[in-house]
């Protein structure tokens, strides 16, 4: 039934395409790949059926009225949703105006094609297997639809498939990569990354920790810094509201005179969130692809969400110095009205701790031994005044609630402060050698100026109350969340670890080689090939030309592979092709006598030979099964044999 | 484009002999994309170009994997061609406005079923065949004859777009062969043979014309044939033979000079032509005479004398 | 194998102008099969089976079937004897090496079964005793496919129980004409002898038996099998006993070509004669079987 079915290739063209936007179930509004596989399924009934495809007037509105909901849905039809969305949509309604083969062929290259839009989405090594299934799919039904047999076309596509693979990587490799877009394309505003958002407020960060997705990985050059050392800012927060940190001026510029700290070289891999990538503290000149925002803060020149690479020196434990004007201190001070309680205790602080550091000493010492504790489900903060209720009656929150409580009570102090959000830690991962950071390790803290040394210290509360948090990490540092944890970001046994790493390895290694590999990796294999210093059209070629042949290989592998006819068999039709030339036509249900009997009129010579050849033959297959060498050697006779040439 | 892809033949073709077998090498197999490949290249670049502008990695494995694709499509379809031996079969005649079959014959020697698709000069209606590993076939395209006399099997082109539908892989054969128009037959009553009118039960009102002789009474003989003035004078036993008997010894002439002057070549050759038919048709034996030809009765005498019929007075 | 060609020889000098129908019968006889001939009478039908026996030295009896035949006019009766008190059994006709079954087609059917049973177990059997014939033991059975009016044609499954058919046709001129000079045929068979004895005959057949068959061979056998049983026009294909018997006449054609092993051009040459009784097919529709061997590729 199903073998029946599939004999058409038409049927095995909509089931291919319909396999390649399965994926984008996942990736649009639910309701159009389900509404396009519907068609699909819809047209697939009427070609069993041999029905009558609906006309075109019935279509053209249908289709403007899915394009309206389409635009309803997603407010675009550009862009990477947009696009892929229009496209599927129309796909569907091809396969209704499809006929003849020319048509089912279109439908065939645009199913190609669209094996391209979940790849804009997602790169993982699950979207190349996709990649490679759909491939197959299409590679098969282009089979069919061209008059192959079923029987045995999927291995013929397998074959073909695996035959362009290794030219495939050949230009993969070699062929040049743009450092830059061709043109910009509208960003999709709602697609969250996986980073921090924009504002801070109470939950934001917790919500991210429970989370596990990597957010980015590192790799040190040689010296490892400290887990707890490891500070990566990706934004600051300068303006509360009283319940809510944004970020609403940022300077625009920034003197900055780093003093102290010991160098680290590192380099980041990560996707940006809003062209924001984290920079371990403190990155004193900004990497190459994007500048330095005051702050210290990188920000990518290239707006997008494709992975990004650079590589980067921290000044570790260094400090950062810089001059506030008065103007910029007042705007670090600033704070809404409400809750008195804390304001009250912060000036309270700086009488007790007399500079700035005392002050901070104080609040720290406060924070550790005033009863807080450190949990992912702390209470709801629901007053007018959060702080207060968080400082004297809660008590209990997250590392936002504490740097958050922090930045107010230094500000309330008269010292500008903000709170800088980022992650902290990193897990390492001794089969791939580099660190990976998860979105459990976002973290907020917060930096005081000192108005004695004009300098931005970095204060982490958390560190006070859970200073496991900061040493070891998020999953060891909160019992009472570890229930609720996902079962890898609890202590784990030894194997499952390996595992783990195991994974996390092979997962960096896709993300540096296959989708991290750009123009800079490019030219260092030319280097390291030995191919050039550059990639440029004279380099290129050379590669595409020594790797393609070698690519070939396998292409000339199957070439050579001489079709197996049995000799007997081979020379049988070398003796009727001769004979042929001769006039003399032999059919296939000639026996060798019947063979005989027709070349009579052959000259004498010719003839007796070709009695001979005719009799060995004969006995080779009807007398004593010849072996393999005997008929060889007959066959190289017969090859001989030229009639009508002496 | 059409002119140039007329000429670009021309030249093909010239520079091909006529052969009567052959087996298509490197140097007779032409490649081009198809309509299908063109556009799948189209998809590979806008791919490329997507990879490019977005830098997905993946997007290039794509678009790279249908350039090979592509180049595995080549080489596959210059398989299904390469090493395909021909042989031109020769044609049996038809007469003037029927369709004759120009028959080639394909051998396949390799272990690869191949499929292909025949046809005549570059408008021919195509003619598909699926050759199985290591078997041949005959094809047999057919070909309208206008014009009586001896025609040429024209060139023919063979190509196969298997196994993917993107390349086409194709050669021109140039088979030497001919195939014979043999004159239309026009009935030519006046001259017809006896036996069918025997058959239609006429009387013997024009016996004389094709009584030949007489013989030995035998069993079996009808009372009509019984040359009943013989026995009644010499109390014989006496069966007239007819010419148009099946076993009759006699023979019947066609001539050129049965007919006036009046009657121009074709007309002449059309109802010779008939009359061979008739002769062939009833199993009596005649004689063809053209002017400087004599056809007798021989073994294929139908083939000689309907060829004779049909190159008469025309250069060959 | 020189006593087989002089037998040969010696059969064609008596039915004129009919070799291939003559190494036929020899075919069939080596290869332990019975034959039918479908022919007119006075083609020399009884002078061919006269002929074998005399040349392969066999005791030959010759019934010529009627519709009031009994069963025991050919199987033989147990008749009571006086001297000893008990029933003797005669034998009838069936009991000899080569019967010739004149127009087996004018029996009733009841003779007719009794015959092919006969043939088919190669014993009789009578009041629950068992008679075997003798061996060789070889019959021929003609009918005249022209005549239909008070005939009672063989079922075509007892067909089956001959292992060819073949027709002898009219002789060719040349051949009827030396006939008509020549001397009578009951004169000349008087003065043939045996050339072969029955145990001659055994060997024969035991050779034949034994002749090589590779399996190339016996897929082309299968493929001309296959190919009946796919072809339309036949009610039903050949079976697999068909398929046995047609190696075996093969062999035995091989074996009178000289050879030790078979080629498809011996299964060629039986294949319209032990295809077409068992298709159905009236003897002269057997172009159609040779149309089939045209088209049977040989793989």
């Amino acid at each position: 039934m199903i073998r029946s079915l599939l004999r058409q290739g038409e049927m095995a063209v909509l089931l291919a395409v319909a396999l390649v936007i399965l994926p984008l179930l996942l990736l649009l509004p639910p309701w159009l790949p389900m509404l396009v596989l519907c068609m699909l399924a819809l047209r697939a009934v009427l070609l069993r059926r041999q029905a009558v495809l609906p006309s075109l007037y019935l279509l053209l509105p249908l289709l403007l009225l899915a394009i309206g909901g389409l635009w309803l849905s997603l407010n675009t039809l550009v862009g990477r949703e947009g696009g892929a969305a229009l496209l599927i949509l129309l796909l569907g309604f091809k396969s209704f105006e499809s006929r003849q083969q020319r048509d089912w062929q279109v439908l065939l290259a645009l199913g190609f094609f669209l094996a391209a839009m979940p790849l804009l989405f997602d790169q993982s090594p699950l979207a190349a297997v996709w990649l490679a299934i759909s491939l197959l799919a299409l590679t098969w039904a282009m089979l069919i639809l061209s008059g192959e047999m079923v029987e045995g076309s999927l291995r013929s596509a397998m074959q073909a498939l695996s035959l362009s693979l290794p030219l495939m990587l050949v230009l993969f490799v070699v062929m040049p990569r743009l450092p830059g877009p061709l043109w910009s394309m509208p960003h999709d505003q709602h697609v969250a990354g996986t980073g921090l958002s924009d504002s801070m407020e109470p939950g934001s960060i917790s919500q991210l920790v429970q989370q596990q997705e990597p957010a980015f990985s590192v790799v040190f050059a040689e010296r490892v810094p400290a887990v707890s050392e490891m500070y990566w800012r990706i934004m600051i927060f300068d303006d509360f509201d009283g319940r809510r940190w944004q970020n609403v001026r940022g300077l625009s510029s920034e003197t900055v005179r780093w003093q102290g700290g010991r160098l680290v070289s590192y380099s980041l891999t990560g996707k940006p969130s809003k062209a924001r990538l984290p920079l371990l503290e403190y990155t004193v000149t900004a990497p190459a692809g994007g500048v330095l925002e005051p702050g210290n803060l990188f920000k990518l020149a290239r707006d997008g969400d494709e992975l990004f690479r650079f590589q980067a020196e921290s000044l570790l434990a260094g400090h950062y110095r810089t001059v506030l004007s008065r103007a910029d201190q007042d705007f670090y001070r600033h704070l809404p009205p409400g809750n008195p309680a804390s304001r009250q205790l912060a000036l309270q602080w700086r009488a007790q701790g007399g500079d700035g550091a005392g002050f901070i000493r104080t609040a720290l010492q406060y924070f550790r031994l005033g009863g807080f504790a450190y949990t992912l489900q702390p209470p709801l903060l629901n007053s007018e005044d959060g702080i207060d209720q968080f400082m004297f009656s809660s008590r209990q929150g997250f590392c936002e609630h504490y740097a958050s409580a922090l930045a107010f009570m230094a500000r309330a102090a008269g010292m500008p402060a903000r709170i800088v959000t980022g992650y902290q830690g990193g897990q390492f991962n001794p089969v791939g050698q580099f660190w990976q950071v998860r979105s459990s390790d976002a973290h907020a803290w917060v930096e005081i100026w000192l108005a004695e040394s004009g300098e931005w210290l970095r204060v982490d509360p958390t560190a006070a109350v859970a200073p496991d948090r900061v040493a070891q990490g998020v999953s060891q540092s909160i019992p009472a969340m570890q229930p609720q944890l996902p079962v890898l970001g609890r202590s784990m046994p030894g194997w499952l670890l390996r595992v783990q790493q195991n994974w996390q390895a092979a997962g960096f290694a896709w993300q540096q080689w296959v989708v991290g590999y750009d123009a800079g990796k490019q030219l260092n294999l030319y280097r390291w090939l030995g191919l050039g210093d550059q990639v440029d059209s004279g380099t290129v070629l050379r590669a595409v030309l020594i790797g393609g042949s070698l690519a070939c290989l396998p292409l000339l592998l199957l070439w050579r592979r001489r079709p197996s006819v049995p000799p007997l068999q081979q020379g049988r039709h070398r003796l009727v092709q001769a004979l042929a030339a001769m006039g003399i036509v032999v059919v296939d249900s000639d026996g060798p006598l019947d063979i005989l009997n027709k070349a009579r009129r052959l000259p004498e010579p010719d003839y007796r030979q070709l009695k001979a050849l005719l009799k060995e033959y004969a006995a080779m297959r009807y007398r004593q099964p010849a072996a393999p060498q005997q008929a060889r050697q007959w066959l190289r006779r017969v090859k001989a044999f030229r009639p009508g040439r002496q | 484009m059409l002119l140039f892809r007329k000429s670009l033949q021309r030249w093909l073709l010239g520079r091909l002999p006529l052969q009567r077998a052959g087996r298509l090498g490197q140097k007779r197999i032409y490649l081009l994309p198809t309509r299908f490949g063109l556009l799948l290249l189209l998809v590979a670049l806008a791919v490329w170009v997507g990879a490019l502008n977005y830098a997905v990695s993946l997007a290039y494995a794509l678009a790279f994997w249908i350039i090979g694709l592509m180049l595995v499509a080549v080489l596959m379809a210059y398989r299904q061609l390469s090493g395909l031996s021909w042989t031109v079969l020769p044609g049996e005649g038809v007469f003037v406005g029927q369709h004759a079959d120009c028959r080639i014959r394909l051998d396949n020697d390799s272990a690869l079923a191949r499929r292909l698709q025949l046809r005549a000069g570059q408008e021919g209606e195509p003619l598909s065949c699926l050759l199985a590993a290591g078997s041949s076939q005959s094809l047999a395209l057919p070909l309208l004859l206008a014009r009586r006399g001896r025609h040429a099997y024209p060139a023919l082109q063979l190509w196969s777009t298997a196994p993917f539908g993107l390349m086409r892989a194709f050669a021109w054969l140039r088979p030497d062969g001919h195939v014979l128009a043999y004159p239309l037959p026009v009935p030519d009553r006046e001259r017809n043979d006896l036996h069918s009118e025997q058959g239609s039960g006429r009387q013997s009102g024009d016996d004389e014309e094709d009584f030949s002789h007489l013989a030995e009474y035998r069993q079996g003989d009808t009372p009509r044939q019984i040359a009943w003035s013989v026995l009644a004078r010499r109390d014989v036993l006496v069966s007239k033979r007819f010419a148009s008997q099946p076993r009759g010894q006699s023979i019947r002439q066609l001539a050129w000079q049965d007919y006036p002057a009046t009657v121009d070549v074709e007309s002449r050759l059309s109802r010779l032509c008939w009359r061979v038919q008739q002769c062939e048709k009833a199993g009596q034996h005649y004689r063809l005479h053209l002017p400087g030809v004599l056809i007798e009765p021989q073994p294929q005498q139908r083939e000689l004398a309907l060829a004779a019929l049909a190159e008469f007075q025309l250069p060959s | 194998m020189q006593s087989l060609s002089l037998a040969y020889r010696q059969l064609n000098t008596l039915i004129l102008g009919k070799p291939r129908a003559i190494r036929l019968a020899l075919a069939c006889l080596i290869a332990r099969g019975h034959l039918l001939i479908e022919d007119l009478p006075g083609v020399g039908k009884t002078t061919l089976a006269h002929g074998l026996a005399a040349v392969l030295g066999l005791h030959y009896q010759r019934v010529q079937f009627t519709s009031d035949l009994l069963p025991a006019d050919i199987l033989g009766v147990n008749i009571y004897q006086r001297e000893t008190a008990s029933f003797r059994f005669h034998q009838g006709p069936v009991f000899s090496q080569l019967l010739l079954a004149d127009e087996i087609n004018r029996a009733s059917p009841k003779v007719q079964s009794a015959l092919l049973e006969a043939m088919e177990e190669r014993q009789v059997s009578i009041d629950g005793e068992s008679h075997p014939l003798p061996t060789p033991f070889f019959v021929i059975a003609t009918q005249n496919p022209s005549e239909q009016l008070g005939t009672f044609p063989l079922p075509e499954s007892q067909l089956d129980r001959f292992l060819m058919r073949i027709s002898l046709g009219y002789p060719p001129p040349e051949a009827e004409r030396a006939l008509l000079l020549g001397q009578d045929r009951r004169t000349l068979l008087a003065d043939i002898g045996a050339t072969l004895t029955a145990a001659d005959l055994l060997m024969l057949q035991n050779k034949a038996a034994a002749l090589t068959v590779t399996p190339d061979l016996a897929d082309y056998v299968l493929a001309l099998l296959q190919a009946t049983r796919q072809e339309r026009s036949y009610l039903t294909g050949l079976s697999p006993r068909a398929g046995l018997a047609l190696l075996a006449a093969a062999r035995a054609w091989a074996l009178l070509e000289g050879r030790d092993h078979v080629l498809p051009e011996d299964v060629k040459a039986v294949f319209p004669h032990v295809a077409g009784h068992r298709l159905g097919l009236s003897g002269d529709a057997l172009g159609s079987l040779n149309k089939l061997l045209d088209h049977v590729a040989i793989p």
